[in-house]
């Protein structure tokens, strides 16, 4: 989910999200044009978070700030929490710093290595056609969000498409839920880790 | 344009004020940010506007549980909090 601020008006902004009922694990990840933005990001959350601690009562927060992560990768700035979406403060310094490049949101962020064994020979857009229409579905819905499979295997009657898949939780107890429900367990030629 | 957007305007507006008087504070954080003042006067607006958006339809009918007057207060209210806060995490 892309986290941007959306225009009501020409004189002022406000954010996509609200806090909601329910709480899940967040991770917002902002992006910054060099590492020294970034690392002035991370330390300003790390301030955040004492500051939080030390003045409780001016932040409307659900969360324990020890048991809120920030980290910082290369020019990422990644702060997670597990929240019923009560990020404000986290937004506001992740803004107001540096303007980021990019801010991604994600809820229950997972990564997931996809693998699917075709017929040898096959091209991804001809497999759409022939293969039953649950599982060609679950191929374009691959191919739109991550791109391209990388072919990682080819043996004498089959090949191996494999997608890296990173954001929003999409799988769960065997079933990937990409639109509709993809039971990864009927289909003995996809492989889910 | 409703009742209830016209108060968030009103609030921006006030907001904005409020920021304007107190320009040698808000100088000195953003001396210390990667940011324009317009841009951190522009985000201190949408912090305070998005936490009334709530408010402001509750404060007109058929909802009315509180008047425009006294949304514009806390708003206000908030603000200042809002301006400590950014006073401890970014001044020296």
């Amino acid at each position: 989910m892309k986290l941007e601020l959306c225009s009501v008006d020409a004189k002022f902004y406000v954010f996509k999200y609200r806090p909601s009922s329910h709480s899940d694990d967040y991770s917002i990840v902002a992006t910054y044009k060099d590492l020294k933005k970034a690392a002035k990001v991370e330390k300003a959350l790390e301030k955040l978070l004492e500051d939080i601690k030390k003045h409780e009562n001016d932040y409307d927060t659900d969360w324990n700030p020890d048991e809120a992560r920030v980290s910082q990768d290369g020019c990422k700035v990644w702060f997670e929490v597990y929240t019923a979406g009560y990020l404000e403060d986290v937004e506001s310094v992740i803004y107001k710093v540096a303007v980021p490049q990019e801010v991604e949101c994600y809820q229950n962020y997972q990564e997931l290595t996809i693998r699917v064994n075709l017929p040898r020979g096959l091209t991804l857009e001809s497999a759409m056609l022939v293969l039953e229409r649950e599982e060609a579905e679950a191929l374009k819905w691959f191919k739109n969000v991550c791109g391209e499979p990388k072919t990682i295997g080819v043996e004498s009657g089959s090949q191996t498409i494999e997608w890296f898949y990173s954001g929003d939780e999409i799988y769960s107890d065997g079933t990937l839920y990409i639109g509709f429900e993809f039971y990864v367990g009927g289909h003995e030629n996809w492989e889910v880790e | 344009m409703s009742n209830a957007e016209e108060l968030l305007e009103e609030v921006a507006e006030l907001a904005r004020k409020k920021l304007s008087e107190h320009e040698a504070s808000v100088e000195q954080v953003v001396a210390n940010l990667e940011v324009d003042i317009e841009t951190y006067v522009k985000l201190m607006v949408s912090e305070v506007v998005r936490e009334f958006t709530v408010d402001a339809q509750f404060a007109f009918p058929p909802l009315q549980n509180h008047t425009p007057e006294e949304v514009k207060k806390k708003a206000l209210e908030f603000l200042t909090k809002k301006l400590e806060r950014d006073k401890r995490l970014y001044l020296p």
